[in-house]
This record gives structure tokens, sequence and C-alpha cells, in this order.
């Protein structure tokens, strides 16, 4: 179904074709706008259509937190995510449009364990295989499991010291072993451990380069942290919070190259805003990083990527809005959860928290530059994750707080981003 | 005319604390329009112990008369002829001193009754006897100190003198007036008084060039620093477009009590688009009560007084400027219980996770404030009338708005002595005026569970937003302007004034 609207056309003529678009007539005209779509359908910008907004409602309520989301070998998606009812986490699998729930740890799935899962990453390998990871927040222990033809096979992290384990973690897949990171809270720096066939191996990262005119500042990194594999190996973007850059480790050969990306001056060392809280990560086709991060200071979403070895740093979107009632413009918590995703074509898709109205907003680049974003409907939405589909577009996944059983917790729901950068 | 004048740092940071905030207002692009320009928005007051001198000099000179003999001079129109033997005695009834700049001082003398002889004479006639005499009057002269070119400063004068007259008057000239060739002036008598007029202010003002210049000698470095008091941040400048007009300010002395430069300060700025557009408050600032300095003073006291209409300026201006829509993540755990979330967001504590890491402010109004007298001591009260407080805290490790309070708010801040040399402004009460609350979790709460908490915790987040710029380093900024050991000693209140206390400093 689509609805096109005219683009140029005088305001009062539009006021009142928004109108009668919203009652269900005009849905034939050309280039709709953003905003003048009916109820249930999104602006496409560059179909000129109003598309119907694809949901899917979960029947599993009682989740809260952040979701980690990945496509699998089959093409289908799983999604690991904290059952707040339960207190346990739990990995639904989604199958024939249908969502198989089953619980990894916590107390719905082993008798008189602790609560567990509310952090938690998820990575798929290339052999059908899905690699989890999770806090127990209870003791600040580090787990992990993969599923293999048997089921899930979990193990506590033994590298990881009980007690230091922080709330920011990742998980990739390098060489085939899977590589976890996370914030180590006795040293206030980012721990990697990687399982090899002869066990787990730890490695701290180094401190990042020194600054200008401080080479000593005390470093405070891994509150937030991202993790993806490169062509050349592991790259974890991680937070500063000293002094609120945004740190990138990459390492090649046997060793780390820790730097600060962005937040200051690389020059003089000059402050240049709180950047890095939070950060997402994902590569590009051609194996590209690309970086999604916020700008605490702006209430901005930025993304850099890669360019020839050197970073190129871009809006993707702001949270200014209009007041209507007092006619001024105030800035929404924009970007407090983050997620990117980079198609097959190249073009990014990010999602992001807006914290203020508790709504998702999703911005999809376009070829010619720029992004084009969209208020995904539905309210009270939290905890955005992106995932890509089959078909080369992107998903969102959020929880729906709306129509969840009790407050605070809620279902799963997923919107099917538009084709609107293309 | 108008010279822009950099305003005072700690007159700035008066605006940011006020304010409360990390505003980040923008230059200005057209200059201040007059209007905008508020006289005796701000005054410094030196007491006589600053200005010995000055005082000395009027104490002494005020009562005597003048004996005054006026050089002959010649006849304007006619080539061979002169105005002859013209003496005085002027009585001195009173002397005022004012400054327009540092380096420019205006005194005006005002004399008693005077009589004086002349006479006309034309080469090869007999002289022609006059008499001239006047009720009263006053003689104006404007002097200034110049720099010479082996670097000394000379005292001179810088126009015309202006004298005028009160019943101005010259003897039957008609026996003389044969002798005068025609004259522009419509009356050959108005002709004969405007000679003596201008001759006479000439004089007098060559007279009083040596006052003037000891006085000049004596307080240039004090009257500088009247005028200098503020000139230091030319960042503070662009960002507030605030500025003190030079022709409104002047040194007025009170019998040898004291002297006060009255400035006009003008404020603007660009509205920030966080801010609402309300016009610039219509302000009168109040007549300056005279008040006594706090006992126990050093040798040198001296006082910024603010007054009420100009608080209420730059709080206009702060808001205008967007520094009221701030964010802070400090002091938000000040006398707040653990339990914070369950006494107000009972239904989703289970995932609040600790105190609120930060809270945003944004106004619906600008804010009214006005002096007030509390118990610990003279405050600013700063209401807002309309106004959304939103508190943020970690919901399962992720930053969220958790619950917002919209409405009016007041506050009370409290003018404090910080050590010696900075004013500190503590927000002593949050008053909280018709809120009603919602969270963007829960929608709208009709009434909190706990009013005692909420209270707590709005104190608690307006605490954190007003602490952003609550010092105001006075002198500690300012090491040229005021004497060195100068110290801010008290703050107190008086009518509609604020005044901030100084003392110290090495005598002049």
């Amino acid at each position: 179904m689509s609805v096109r609207v005219p683009s140029a056309l005088p305001i009062l003529f539009r006021a009142v074709l928004a109108i009668a678009s919203v009652y269900g007539c005009s849905k034939d005209v050309l280039n709709c706008e953003t905003g003048l779509c009916p109820s249930g359908f999104a602006c496409n910008p560059g179909s000129g259509q109003c598309e119907e907004l694809a949901t899917t409602v979960t029947s599993t309520s009682g989740l809260l937190g952040r979701l980690s989301a990945v496509r699998m070998a089959d093409g289908q998606l799983g999604v690991a995510a904290f059952n707040s009812e339960r207190k346990s986490l739990m990995w639904m699998r989604e199958s024939q449009g249908d969502w198989q729930p089953s619980f990894l740890a916590g107390p719905a799935a082993t008798a008189q364990e602790a609560p567990a899962g509310h952090t938690s990453a998820a990575v798929a390998d290339g052999d059908g295989g899905v690699h989890l990871a999770w806090r127990r927040a209870g003791d600040s222990t580090l787990w992990y499991a993969v599923q293999g033809p048997n089921g899930w096979q979990r193990e506590e992290v033994p590298v990881a010291v009980p007690g230091t384990v922080g709330a920011a973690l990742a998980i990739g897949i390098w060489q085939g072993h899977p590589v976890l990171a996370w914030r180590a809270l006795d040293i206030q720096n980012v721990r990697v451990a990687r399982k090899m066939s002869e066990g787990w191996t730890l490695e701290t990262l180094p401190q990042p380069t020194a600054l200008p005119g401080d080479p000593t500042a005390a470093v405070d990194l891994g509150r937030s942290l991202a993790l993806v594999v490169t062509p050349s190996g592991p790259a974890i973007a991680a937070y500063e919070a000293n002094r609120g850059d945004l740190v990138l480790a990459t390492r090649a050969a046997d060793a780390w190259n820790v730097t600060r990306l962005a937040g200051l001056d690389p020059k003089t060392g000059a402050d240049q805003g709180d950047l890095g809280m939070p950060v997402a990560a994902a590569l590009g086709p051609a194996g590209d990083l690309v970086l999604a991060y916020r700008d605490r200071v702006h209430d901005r979403v930025l993304l850099a990527r890669a360019k020839s070895g050197v970073f190129a740093q871009e809006l993707v979107m702001d949270g200014q809005r209009e007041d209507p009632v007092h006619k001024t413009t105030r800035s929404d918590l924009l970007g407090s959860v983050l997620s990117v995703v980079v198609l097959p074509t190249g073009l990014a898709v990010v999602a992001a928290q807006d914290a203020s109205t508790m709504r998702v907003r999703v911005a999809a680049e376009r070829p010619a530059g720029g992004f084009v974003s969209y208020d995904v409907p539905g309210t009270l939405q939290v905890w955005p994750t992106l995932v890509t589909q089959p078909d080369a577009t992107a998903a969102c996944l959020w929880l729906d707080l709306a129509n969840a059983a009790r407050p605070g917790s809620g279902r799963l729901q997923r919107w099917n981003v538009p084709r609107g950068g293309q | 005319m108008t010279l822009h004048v950099r305003p005072h740092r700690s007159l700035a940071a008066l605006t940011l604390l006020l304010a409360a905030c990390t505003g980040q207002p923008q230059p200005l692009e057209k200059p201040l329009a007059p209007e905008l320009a508020l006289p005796g928005g701000l005054r410094v007051v030196l007491l006589d112990a600053d200005l010995p001198a000055v005082a000395d000099t009027v104490r002494l000179a005020v009562g005597k008369t003048l004996d005054v003999k006026v050089p002959d001079w010649p006849l304007p129109t006619a080539a061979n002829g002169q105005y002859s033997g013209f003496t005085t005695a002027a009585p001195l009834d009173a002397l005022a001193l004012t400054w327009s700049t540092p380096q420019h001082l205006r005194l005006t003398a005002t004399l008693g009754k005077m009589a004086g002889g002349f006479s006309l004479v034309q080469t090869g006639q007999a002289g022609c006897g006059l008499t001239w005499q006047v009720d009263g009057g006053s003689v104006q002269l404007e002097a200034e100190v110049v720099r010479q070119s082996d670097a000394s400063l000379a005292v001179q004068l810088s126009g015309a003198p202006v004298a005028t007259w009160e019943g101005a008057s010259v003897s039957d000239a008609s026996a003389c007036l044969a002798k005068l060739p025609p004259a522009d002036a419509s009356s050959p008598g108005d002709a004969i008084l405007a000679e003596v007029t201008q001759q006479l202010a000439k004089r007098l003002s060559a007279a009083f060039l040596p006052t003037v210049s000891r006085v000049f000698a004596a307080s240039l470095e004090q009257s500088g620093r009247l005028a200098t008091v503020g000139s230091v941040d030319p960042a503070v400048e662009t960002r507030f477009a605030l500025k003190y007009v030079e022709d409104a300010a002047h040194v007025a002395l009170h019998s040898g009590a004291s002297a006060q430069a009255s400035l006009a300060v003008s404020v603007d700025a660009d509205r920030h688009p966080c801010a609402v557009d309300v016009p610039l408050p219509v302000a009168v600032a109040s007549p300056l009560a005279q008040r006594s300095p706090p006992s126990g003073q050093a040798f040198l006291r001296r006082a910024l007084v603010i007054d009420q209409a100009l608080v209420q300026r730059l709080a206009w201006l702060a808001a205008r400027a967007g520094a009221l829509c701030a964010q802070t993540h400090h002091n938000l755990t000040t006398n707040l219980a653990p339990g914070w979330a369950a006494d107000l967001l009972p239904q989703v504590d289970e995932w609040i996770e600790g105190p609120p890491s930060s809270a945003r402010f944004w106004p619906g109004s600008s804010p009214t404030t006005r002096l007030v007298d509390t118990p610990a001591g003279a405050a600013v009260e700063w209401t807002m009338d309309d106004g959304q407080l939103e508190i943020i805290a970690h919901v399962a490790d992720t930053e969220m708005t958790v619950l917002t309070v919209t409405g009016g708010f007041r506050a009370t801040l409290l003018p404090r002595l910080q050590g010696t040399h900075a004013l500190a402004f503590d927000l002593v009460s949050v008053e909280r005026l018709s809120t009603h609350q919602s969270s963007p979790l829960l929608g709208d709460l009709a009434t909190p569970a706990s009013e005692a908490a909420l209270s707590t915790l709005c104190e608690a987040a307006l605490q954190g937003i007003f602490a952003n710029q609550a010092v105001l380093p006075l002198l500690a900024l300012t090491p040229g302007p005021l004497p060195p050991g100068t110290v801010l000693t008290g703050v107190d209140r008086t009518g509609d004034a604020l005044w901030l206390w100084l003392e110290g400093g090495q005598t002049p």
C-alpha cells in the first residue's frame, strides 16, 4: 500500500492533503513528505511513498535491558535479552515467523542460580554457531556459551576475575575463536579474552597514546565499548571517561594500538567535547570500520568511518525538538543506546534511543550523503538494536513498554527500516 | 557618545551565577540600542577615606572668595581699543567634580553675588567707566589629562568654559556706546555683557585649573579605578553583550563624605532557540540610599552596589542567551535518600540504579528576581513561573529520563563570602510552585508518592544547576583595577541595592 503526497504544494493545500491522507484519501499522489503520512505509515523519501510500517510483537513479555541480536547462518534472527520477571537470560530464536524462547542463565535456567544476563552480547560465526557472553551482576562474573549441535554449552570465563567484570561487554569471532572484551572494574580499563583450543588467553588494553601536554593523565576506559573483527584483527572502540574521549584500539600482529579518536584535538590535546558514551561499531562490506557514538554535550549522534586510514566524522541526527507551546527548541537526551549496521551497499543505518521521549529513532544513510531520519512508530520504546536483513535492508528491534504486562518491562518489537536512503 | 567599555568580570560572573548555568550566547551583530541602557544599574561607592585629596580640596575651597582680575582684552570689532581693568570678587558657594572618564574631569563652580568695574578704552580717547554685577552663577570647565611627549602627564582645558549668570547686568552704558563700533549683537549692552561673561569665564577657568590639577594628581589613580573597575574580560563582553555607557558615568561628591560612580549598564543578547521570547523588562534603578559601612573597616573602604533592576535585567539576559537551559551532573546526591526512586517511582524503582546521574532544566518563561532579606542575610530570590526539570538516572545500565517536574520554581540564593576574594551564591531553598510530575516511562503521575522526597530531589537538582557558576571571584581575577590587598569583607542590602563591601589596600 502506498500513499503519494506532493512535496511542493502550497502549505494550505498540503495541510488539507495531510488531513485527507490521515483519513484514508489521496493515496495515489506523488512524493510524500515526512510527517504527512497516515498513522501506521512512514514516508520513504527515496521512493516518495508512504510505506506501511511492519511491526511484529512477540508473545514474550517481561523483557528489560539491552538486546543482543544476531542474524544466524540460516537467515533467522536470534535475540538475547534479560527477562526481568524470571531474572534470567533469555535466548529467543526466530522460526517461521514465531519466536522460540529458552533460558540460558539465571534461576529460570538453573535452579538456585543468581540472576544473570542483565548485560549480554551475541555474535554468530560462519558455521551456524551462536556465541553469547553475559555478566552475572551479583558476583560480577563473566560467562560464555556457544550453541552447537547439542545445544548450548556454557562456562564461566576463568580469566575474568570475579567481582571485577563491569557492565560493558562485547563479543566477536577472530580467526574462528571467540574473543570477549569487557570493562574491568579493578583497573578501570578493558580486558580482552580469547578462547583458544588450549584454553583462554587474557590481555589488557594498553594506555591510549599520551595526551599532548598531559602525558600522565589517568585513564578510565570502557564504560561503553564495542568490538568488531576487521580483516586485520579485532578493533575495540571504547569511551574514556576522564576526558570524555572516544578511544579506538586495533590489534595488528601481536600488539594493540590504542589512540584517542575523537573528543580532543590530536595535536594540542584541547578538549573538544564528550564523545563516545555510548559507542557502537559495525563493519562495512570491504571490512572498513564504522563507528556510531553519542555527543553528550550537544545531544547528537555522530558517525565515523575510516577512509584511506583516516576517520571522517559526520552528523547522523541530533536531539533538537520544537516546543510549540513555548515556541522554543529543546534538546532531547538522544543516543543513550546506539546501534549501527552497514548494509551490503556500504550504507550505514543507525538506531538511537531518545531517552527523553522514550522513542526510537532510526537514520539511514543516503547514497548521495547525509542521513534520512525516521521516528519509529509507537510509544515507550527502549533499547533499540539493528540487524541486517536477507534482502539487504535493516530491521530495528526494540522493547515496547507501552503494551507491557507490568511497568518497566516490555515486549520485543521489530520494524523494517524503509529503503529510504536509497 | 557611547563607548564600549568592557564589563567587569565579576559582574558578568554575577550574570552567570544568576543564570546559574553555562549558556553560550553569541556576539551581537549590531550595537546596543540606547534604550537598553539602565542608568544607575551599577554604582561604585568610594568613601571619603579613599579620596582625601578631593574631599580636602572641596572643603578648603568652598566658602572662599576668589579675587579675580581679568587681563585687558581688545575690543572685538575695533582695531584700536580694549576692555581694561576688570576686577571682581567671586564667592565660591559650591564645587562639584565629575568624571566622565578617568582622564576627563568636569568642574562646576557655583558662585554667589558678584560685582565688578572696568572701562572701555580706545586709542586716543578717554576711557569710559562701566560696572557689572550678577546675582549669582556658575562656571563649568572641562579638563583632561594628556600625556606629553616626555611621557609625563599634564592637565589642560579640553574646551571653552561655559558660564551661566543669573541677573547679569551692566551699568548704563550710553556714554560709552558712542565709542563702540556697530556690533552684531541685538543690543550693544548685551554685547558688552557677553564679552565680560566670556572673559570672566576664561579667567575663572584659569584660576580653577591648578585646583583641577591637584585633584587629578591626588585622585587620578582612584578615579581611574572607578572607571576601570570593570575592564577585564572581552570574552564575557562578546558573549553577553553587556556594556557600560560612558557618558552616563559620573562621580558625584556628597559634601566630602563619599563619592559614587554611577554607571549605566546596557544588556542584550540574541535569543537562544531554547529561550522564550520575552522583551527586556522595563526597569528603573532606584535612588541609592546612603549607607554606613560595616564597623571595624580598614582605612580604604568602597562598595560595589548592584541595583535590583540590574539584577533583574541580568537574569533576563542570561535566560535569553540560553544560560538557563542547563544540565548538571553534580550535587544530585545531596540530602537524597538511597530509596529516592522507591519514594517517587515505586513502579519502576527496581530497575533504577543508584542516584540520578544528571538533571536538566528547560525554561518556559523568563525568571524574575528580587532582593530579599532572609534570616541568614541578604539574598536573591529567583522565580521561574514555568519550567521543566528532568531527572535522569540509569535504568538497566542506560541513561534515561525517569522523572519530569513541570511548573514553577522559586529558589533563594544567598551571597556568601568565600575566603576574602570571592563571593559564592548558595542555593538555600527551593520551592515548587504548582508543579506536576510525569515520567516518560510511566506517563503522568497524579501525585508524587512522597512530597518530601520530591522536594529534596528538586532542591538537589537545582543546587547542582546553580552550582555551575556559583562563585564570583570578585577580586582574585582583577589584579589590576583594585589596590593590592583589597578584600571582600561583607555583603548586605539597602532597599533595592545589593552592597558588596571591599576594604584594605594601599593608601593613596
